[in-house]
């Protein structure tokens, strides 16, 4: 069951982190974009 | 820079498709919490549900990148050289899954997180055709020529996924990773599961291709503005923010 768990919990975490990620390299462009125009 | 019907396309997707995967992802849970355990591997098994899932979402993401490159080359038109670069780091993304889950499995069944199996290998080229990808465009960032290579480049690297997927026939009896599914060779049980994990995954494939391609429009649209007006966060130290 350990490997199971590792597994799946490996495949939510990094989908979740690269998301994070994303998210917040979309806010930094989005909101020094509205600072500027 | 005028947005591309891709750049529309990745902003209008986002919310929509991240609900539909938070929804899809509770279903797809409990789908694989009541499925059936093997006769023979017993509950290992089940990381059946998400490893082939990875697999077709990374071709995908390379088919798109070998897709994107075409049309860029074809039509010179910018936006189609961003949905290959994003679909080239989204595919390496669920390649690196792949690469992760499958020696877990291994360690359960075989006894060893690795073997020099054909198919095995093959998936590690795999992923090193397409970091390699990621480098260059990474070192070559606003060039035009180096996107036309890498437009190339990845058309080419695109035929490492047939190999990857025949590997086992083409390889005869030299592999120990399992053949690949054929109608029929699921359990009772296990088929609902294993469409469901296929759906969940690539939706959270497109999901994330939608986010990655929306910040390249950003990155593009800075770029093009005039320097009083740029709004990326690493400008003044003279780079791409990573």
């Amino acid at each position: 069951m350990a490997y199971v768990i590792a597994a799946y919990g490996l495949v939510v975490t990094t989908l979740t982190l690269y998301a994070w990620l994303l998210e917040r390299e979309r806010r930094r462009y989005t909101s020094g974009r509205s600072h500027s125009e | 820079m005028q947005a591309g019907v891709l750049d529309r396309a990745a902003a209008n997707l986002r919310t929509p498709s991240l609900w539909a995967l938070l929804a899809l992802s509770g279903l797809y849970a409990v789908a694989v919490l009541t499925a059936p355990e093997d006769a023979v591997q017993g509950v290992i098994q089940k990381i059946l549900y998400v490893h082939p899932a990875c697999a077709f979402a990374a071709y995908l993401g390379f088919g798109l990148t070998a897709l994107g490159g075409a049309l860029y080359l074809w039509r010179d038109d910018e936006q189609y050289d961003r949905l290959a670069l994003a679909s080239a780091e989204v595919g390496v993304v669920f390649c690196t899954l792949v690469i992760l889950t499958g020696p877990i499995w291994a360690r359960g069944t075989w006894g060893r997180w690795w073997s020099w199996d054909p198919r095995l290998t093959v998936t590690l080229l795999l992923w090193f055709v397409y970091l390699a990808y990621l480098l260059l465009r990474s070192f070559t960032e606003g060039s035009t020529r180096a996107a036309r290579f890498a437009a190339v480049y990845g058309i080419a690297g695109v035929l490492a996924i047939p190999l990857n997927y025949f590997a086992i026939d083409l390889f005869g009896g030299r592999a120990i990773h399992p053949e690949n599914l054929g109608r029929g060779s699921l359990g009772a049980g296990m088929g609902f599961p294993f469409a469901l994990g296929m759906v969940t995954v690539l939706l959270a494939f497109f999901h994330l291709l939608a986010r990655r391609l929306e910040l390249e429009g950003l990155r593009a649209h800075d770029a093009f503005a005039e320097p009083a007006l740029r709004s990326g966060p690493a400008r003044a130290e003279g780079s791409w923010p990573t």
